[in-house]
């Protein structure tokens, strides 16, 4: 019953060693940190960010006190981008991040973020939200020219934005003149 | 020195498996690391304090792996949604593809289904096959009684009719059935579900999701199906399914994702055993059946990364294994005769952009399939057991030729095993979407199929047979089977063509045509004589591959959105094909018009109110010429409750229009499949 080292063995052992070796060095290519952000985090940053510069009329918050909601379509996709502003407030007024679908009937949002493709979706989306002070925010090409407030879009790895000003007053919406200098105007609807 | 090899080779496989999981452990941990250094929470930080300006300095790296929008593919895909599947009234995987244009699905028993796709079926012995994927990793088995999937998990089933091989290899010839399960996160908490209906029939299944840690997200179910009397056939036990699975996904960072899939199962069914009685040419076949035992398992592992919007890649791991034991019945040989089979497969795929405007994608696969043939009575197979690796890898190339306008993917899979040497099967595909509400795609692909196993390796098979001079005096005998000089591998070149169009924003036309040339099919052919002893009989046969044949098609689908409570979808598909044999040939009994020629289909989903909804499903089938089958008509319907937040009641009837229908014969004995009724309840908390 003595045990000899034959030679499937070491060819195993052989193996393994192998793909250690390989693994080995590669693993470091994780931890390179070019001046670059995944696209929802970078989204959420950039939705805060804009959300300075938008005023709602008083009669879309029930007080003083109560929150900013926002709506994400796709909060899979999305993820938990959206974590680290939880506890934000921007002027006095909290944010409370919630799911929705086109299917609801009602939506109390003061912000929708229709983070699909789906033209069908969006087209659903925007008439709902309608006349009500709500700020869509889209990610697809044609959103804004369908009558979405704003639009994410991708311009050499960039991320920029549109915004329909038409759009945002017929929702009741006070954009400032700070943002729509950095965005590229879009009119229809 | 047999055992000595067996042992080196599984050595060698334990040493690629140890090193696989290395593959998935080191860099998720390595991982891990990089989401406390530079991922979420603390880019979010930094980022909150950026300003716009600063902001739009940033690259963006796409993550969310947006699936390829429908509109956007040079293919004939089809997808069953969640939803799809809950109303579609169906207890069972392959009733789902029903609704399928261009699918043909047969029941033929309570637990016994045919799938096939574009015309063929799946029964022939040597017949074109088509793949049945979960999450991806191909179903060691083809038979759907081993796959038992739990049609609550389902998170999407894609269908792709028509020859994918250049992706997807051999298996893939005529089609592929992707069934993708839900992301663990999707499933949490817990899930109850009980039915019981008309024949025996009954169900059970619970399942429960947890939340580990943060990103990390598990669930665990079990289920019980008794598929009960649904045809009058005689039945010797009652078929059943008893299986658990678990998923877990581990979300590491918004880069890595890991998932990891386990299944235990079990089926006890029927299977239908026959003798072959009277002349060659037309032989009659006298069936009985036997019991079969079968039980499975998988484990599959599969790590996720991406490099950029560009680029990522998908690293899987996936075994299987499972045994099929009959014990006979009818014949004079009682010993249990089994079916040991195990699959190991790694599978490497990488994206990425070429010259900023090529879309590359590539990947490479090492399967390897270990089976046993164990105390099989009717027929003999050398090797018993054989280990078979097979290589494969595949390059495609996405160029835009006018942006956004007009792409042109070429790509081609390159296959090497000892049945069929090297096998290339590439495509062309080319897609215009001249206007966002119209496509228009043209796809030229060749594929061939390797040898299955037994094909290659069987020697002999036991039959029975009537003397030459007195039809009634029957005799045991040995059909030896030989292989007729070089086979060449059946091929398929497939021409499509199709059309999408979205006229508004409630209407969808989905329209395909295609032409499909086969050659080199198998024929098994006899030599025209039998060598009679005075208690058996010696004869001969041989495979060729003599047949050719041709088939053409239309398949169209339209979707409407009538109302926001009433969605509309009807399918119909046209189907004619004509084989031409060799000389003698038996195979071709079985591939000749068993594929009706008219399909159509018809779907109402109505919510009637916000807790009462009433589908309706109808499946409409045209005659099967080759086994004389008249047409028939599936209504199927469905009244789901929703009494309250988590509670779901539904009563289904199925075969509403007749009390029992034929859908296809098995070996020339009819099951008649009878109506049914069920009543289901589902409680998620």
């Amino acid at each position: 019953m003595r045990f000899k080292l034959n030679k499937p063995f070491t060819t195993a052992l052989l193996i393994i060693l192998a793909t250690a070796c390989i693994i080995g060095p590669a693993v470091p290519a994780c931890f390179a940190q070019p001046k670059a952000a995944p696209e929802y985090q970078l989204k959420a940053a950039f939705l805060y960010n804009l959300l300075q510069f938008i005023e709602w009329p008083q009669e879309a918050f029930k007080d003083a006190d109560s929150p900013i909601t926002i709506c994400v379509y796709d909060d899979r996709a999305s993820g938990n981008a959206f974590d680290s502003y939880r506890n934000e407030k921007i002027r006095g007024r909290k944010l409370v991040f919630k799911k929705f679908n086109e299917l609801q009937r009602s939506l109390e949002c003061h912000v929708m973020f229709v983070n699909t493709q789906d033209r069908k979706i969006m087209n659903t989306i925007i008439a709902k939200a309608g006349s009500k002070t709500i700020l869509t925010v889209g990610e697809s090409d044609d959103f804004a020219r369908m009558g979405g407030i704003i639009n994410f879009f991708t311009a050499d790895n960039k991320l920029r934005f549109e915004i329909n000003p038409d759009a945002a007053k017929k929702a009741g919406l006070k954009v400032s003149s700070e943002i729509l200098k950095v965005a590229r105007i879009v009119n229809g609807n | 020195m047999r055992g000595v090899m067996n042992f080196s080779r599984r050595l060698s496989l334990i040493a690629i498996v140890t090193s696989l999981f290395m593959l998935f452990f080191l860099p998720a941990r390595h991982s891990c690391n990089a989401q406390e250094s530079n991922q979420s929470p603390d880019l979010s930080a930094e980022l909150k304090k950026l300003n716009l300006n600063q902001l739009m300095d940033i690259e963006v790296i796409s993550v969310s792996k947006k699936p390829e929008k429908l509109s956007q593919s040079a293919a004939a895909i089809f997808v069953i949604t969640q939803e799809d599947i809950r109303r579609s009234g169906a207890t069972s995987f392959p009733e789902l593809l029903r609704m399928v244009p261009g699918i043909q699905v047969a029941r033929q028993g309570s637990d016994a289904w045919q799938i096939s796709s574009r015309g063929l079926s799946g029964t022939r012995e040597a017949g074109l096959l088509i793949d049945v994927r979960l999450d991806g990793c191909s179903l060691a088995t083809d038979n759907l009684q081993a796959v038992d999937i739990v049609l609550g998990n389902i998170e999407r089933i894609e269908v792709i009719r028509g020859p994918t091989s250049s992706i997807w290899g051999t298996k893939a010839v005529s089609g592929l059935i992707n069934i993708i399960t839900k992301h663990a996160k999707d499933t949490q908490g817990g899930l109850v579900t009980g039915a019981i209906g008309s024949g025996e029939e009954g169900y059970s299944g619970m399942r429960y999701g947890v939340k580990l840690k943060e990103g990390v997200y598990c669930r665990v179910d079990a289920k019980y199906q008794q598929f009960g009397t649904v045809d009058d056939a005689v039945h010797i036990r009652e078929p059943e399914n008893k299986q658990g699975t678990f998923r877990l996904d581990w979300d590491v960072s918004s880069l890595d994702r890991l998932m990891f899939s386990g299944s235990y199962g079990t089926h006890l069914g029927e299977s239908f055993d026959s003798i072959e009685v009277g002349d060659f040419r037309w032989p009659k076949i006298d069936l009985y059946k036997s019991k079969v035992d079968v039980s499975g398992s998988h484990l599959m592992g599969r790590w996720e990364h991406t490099f950029s919007s560009t680029s990522d890649m998908v690293l899987k791991f996936y075994y299987d294994q499972g045994k099929y034991t009959y014990h006979d019945q009818g014949d004079d040989i009682n010993l249990p005769h089994n079916i040991n089979y195990s699959s190991y497969d790694i599978d490497f795929q990488h994206r990425f952009n070429l010259l900023s405007w090529n879309a590359i994608v590539w990947g490479a696969e090492i399967r390897v399939e270990d089976n046993t043939y164990d105390k099989f009575p009717s027929f003999s197979i050398n090797p018993r057991s054989r280990i078979e690796p097979y290589y494969s890898g595949f390059l495609q190339n996405e160029i835009p030729i006018i942006q956004n306008r007009l792409v042109l993917t070429l790509g081609s899979k390159f296959e090497y095993n000892s049945f069929c040497f090297f096998q290339a099967h590439p495509s062309a595909r080319l897609l215009w979407t001249p206007h966002p509400q119209h496509t228009f795609w043209l796809a030229v692909s060749r594929a061939a199929r390797t040898d299955l196993r037994i094909e290659h390796d069987i020697n002999y098979q036991v039959g029975t047979m009537a003397s030459p001079g007195d039809i009634h005096l029957l005799r045991r005998g040995i059909l030896e089977v030989s292989r007729h000089g070089n086979l060449d591998p059946e091929e398929l070149v497939s021409y499509e063509a199709g059309y999408r169009v979205q006229p508004g924003s409630v209407v969808t036309l989905d329209l395909t045509a295609f032409a499909n040339y086969y050659h080199h099919f198998m024929t098994s052919t006899h030599l025209g004589y039998a060598e009679w002893h005075p208690r058996y009989f010696i004869a001969h046969w041989y495979f060729e591959s003599k047949m050719h044949g041709k088939s053409c098609s239309v398949e169209a689908v339209a979707t409407w959105q009538a109302a926001a409570w009433w969605k509309l979808q009807s399918s119909y598909t046209y189907l004619n094909y004509h084989f031409y044999p060799g000389e003698h040939d038996t195979g071709y009994q079985s591939i000749k018009d068993l594929s009706p020629r008219n399909q159509y289909t018809l779907r109402s989903l109505i919510n009637i109110t916000r807790q009462i909804e009433f589908d309706t499903n109808i499946y409409f089938t045209s005659r099967i010429r080759g086994q004389d089958l008249p047409s028939y008509t599936n209504l199927i319907l469905r009244l789901g409750w929703k009494p309250m937040k988590g509670l779901e009641l539904a009563l289904i009837v199925a075969n509403l229009l007749k009390d029992h229908h034929v859908e296809l014969l098995t070996a020339g004995k009819k099951n008649e499949i009878q109506r049914s009724v069920l009543g289901k309840i589902t409680w998620t908390f």
